[in-house]
């Protein structure tokens, strides 16, 4: 019963961390699978969504949801102007892109310590309370979060297979020039794209903000576990991201039950090295 | 010849200059003493180079790195830790500073210089995030989080350096010449031609048999090298090494450093260099804004120098200065 119950205990902290990493990737790999473009400042976004969640309900007292709505909207909005005035005239250098993503990052956290004085913020879960799932209480956060990551993916599957835009965004990244050929205004669809995955990332920052607190240090590690996890499972593909957030979940919870919580990340380096070994192009990249 | 003559003025001009600037960083801490001052040159010559090193992966050889700073504290910590643990003489121990990044940048050019340029970017990238992890881990070797304080004084003979910046000024002066004219010698070799032969036409240069790959990896363990040498001489400066030094703030003022001189131009970090560091140092205490001010800057220097200040000069001074000092080898 012992060896069970450990087994359980891991494998529910695998899934609940798989959601996590999954959700912290998303934003990332989507926009480099549709416009190259690789978002150094996707730390920065991750917690400035749960920022201003915080600020838009303990300072202003906006309901939950409008405020989660609003942050979102603001972020959206931000990453249509900044694509369109700062990345889309050096689209073609990726070394400036990196750079100018490093630029917006050092920014983002700077004015995240000046508008809300650097210490550690808690966003109030957005259903309170624990479960008891088999031999393990979890809280509700981390139930609520599995469910809204599997609808966000829903949508999304919704959005790239059935709308015009989405098909369109889809065909851009397939080939850029075919589908400027076809009529497809490709800068329109780099700048909607761009605000599409800050907006996720936005939003993956509101929804682990009750687990990881908010910091700009937890933008940094943010930003790190999505790197990692985001070549793992080939730049770009939401499908093997999200297969190696399970991957690197499964992992990280036998890793930190059976030797020990500082293996955790190291294991994590190395799985990248030996990966990308094998396969050049993580687990399902194609570019 | 018109042009004989034209091309002995030159060197003579290049000679003047490089002579002049040599003997105004000998003569400086005679004429101003003032330790301050001394201290941000030290930081500046200490710098330049791990610029100038990143810049020579970065401009010349095309491989987004963005490990140097993990190869910069590696060799902070190994003069230290040889010195505490081994009983190894840090002069010593700075060579060792050198071999054991070099090491590490090897093993990880193997794995990574085959891969486009964001893969080894990411890599790199996960690498100086992840030895951080590594000394906060082994406290009772590194010290953990709080750093490691145990860092020899350097001697030569019975003459111990001790608290004064001046022989340390002089240290950091000549290890930088050093490893600058190594700089210079890789951009003006055979390797440096091979960079630029794949730069111009690489399908040519490669049809021709320039392996790149080698070359990259050669390229990388010496910009490693000599990296982890400099982040030895840091260390025994400021007697303290902390993973902190791996925080982004250094990045970028190294990245700032490379980009305002001019990316790919070889005395183009080091001007760079000097003009952060002071900048930097003149800022501090404003720590939030600073870092704004930081992230402004880079991407003020991406839209409107993207030749750098060496290409502000050379189009400035005409042909001649281009020539001495817009080397783009």
């Amino acid at each position: 019963m012992d060896f069970l119950n450990s087994l359980a205990v891991t494998l529910i902290s695998a899934i609940i961390l798989g959601t996590i990493y999954g959700l912290m990737s998303l934003g990332l790999t989507l926009i480099y699978g549709i416009g190259n473009i690789f978002n150094f400042a996707h730390g920065a976004f991750f917690i400035w969504g749960a920022y201003l969640t915080w600020f838009f309900t303990t300072k202003l007292h906006i309901n939950m949801l409008l405020a989660i709505i609003l942050a979102l909207l603001l972020l959206f909005l931000f990453g249509l102007i900044w694509e369109r005035l700062a990345l889309k005239p050096k689209r073609q250098n990726f070394v400036n892109i990196v750079t100018i993503g490093l630029g917006l990052m050092m920014i983002m956290d700077g004015m995240a310590h000046y508008c809300f004085d650097p210490t550690i913020k808690a966003l109030p879960p957005i259903i309170a309370g624990n479960v008891n799932l088999f031999f393990v209480t979890r809280s509700m956060n981390e139930i609520v979060n599995f469910f809204v990551a599997l609808a966000i993916l829903i949508v999304l599957w919704l959005f790239f297979a059935k709308t015009r835009t989405g098909m369109a965004i889809r065909a851009v990244s397939e080939d850029n020039i075919g589908a400027s050929i076809i009529g497809i205004g490709i800068d329109k669809i780099y700048t909607l794209s761009f605000g599409i995955g800050v907006a996720l990332t936005g939003l993956s920052g509101v929804l682990l903000a009750p687990q990881v607190y908010i910091s700009t240090a937890a933008g940094g590690d943010a930003l790190l576990k999505a790197i990692i996890i985001v070549i793992l499972g080939g730049l770009g593909s939401v499908k093997g991201s999200m297969y190696a957030a399970i991957i690197l979940g499964i992992m990280e919870s036998a890793i930190s039950m059976y030797v020990g919580m500082f293996w955790v990340l190291p294991s994590w380096f190395f799985i990248m090295l030996i990966i990308l070994a094998i396969r050049p192009r993580g687990l399902y990249g194609t570019r | 010849m018109v042009h004989d003559d034209a091309a002995k003025n030159i060197r003579y001009i290049r000679f003047f200059v490089v002579g002049t600037i040599i003997a105004l960083f000998i003569g400086f801490p005679f004429v101003c003493p003032s330790p301050y001052i001394l201290h941000i040159l030290i930081l500046c010559i200490i710098w330049s180079i791990v610029a100038s090193a990143w810049n020579l992966i970065l401009g010349y050889a095309g491989i987004v790195s963005f490990g140097q700073l993990a190869f910069f504290i590696i060799g902070a910590y190994t003069v230290g830790i040889m010195h505490k643990y081994f009983d190894v003489s840090p002069w010593i121990g700075m060579i060792l500073a050198g071999i054991f990044p070099a090491i590490v940048g090897f093993c990880l050019g193997c794995v990574c210089l085959r891969l486009r340029g964001i893969y080894v970017l990411l890599i790199t990238l996960a690498l100086q995030e992840i030895v951080p992890v590594f000394i906060k881990w082994q406290t009772s070797y590194t010290g953990g989080a709080v750093g490691f304080t145990d860092m020899p004084a350097l001697s030569i003979g019975s003459y111990s350096f001790g608290m004064n910046a001046v022989p340390y000024y002089f240290t950091a002066l000549i290890i930088a010449a050093i490893l600058g004219f190594i700089i210079y010698k890789v951009i003006k070799s055979s390797i440096g031609l091979a960079f630029v032969a794949l730069r111009d036409s690489e399908d040519f240069a490669k049809s021709l048999g320039v392996n790149e790959y080698k070359y990259k990896v050669l390229v990388f363990v010496i910009s490693a090298f000599i990296t982890g040498i400099m982040g030895s001489v840091y260390g025994l400066y400021i007697g303290f090494a902390a993973p902190s030094l791996c925080g982004w703030e250094y990045v970028i003022i190294l990245l700032v450093a490379v980009f305002l001189g001019g990316e790919g131009r070889f005395p183009g970090a080091i001007i760079g260099t000097f003009f952060i560091i002071s900048a930097n140092e003149l800022l501090q205490g404003t720590s939030e804004l600073r870092e704004v001010a930081l992230g402004v800057t880079i991407i003020a220097v991406v839209y409107l120098l993207p030749g750098g200040l060496i290409g502000v000069i050379s189009k400035l001074g005409g042909k001649i200065t281009g020539s001495l000092l817009g080397s783009r080898a």
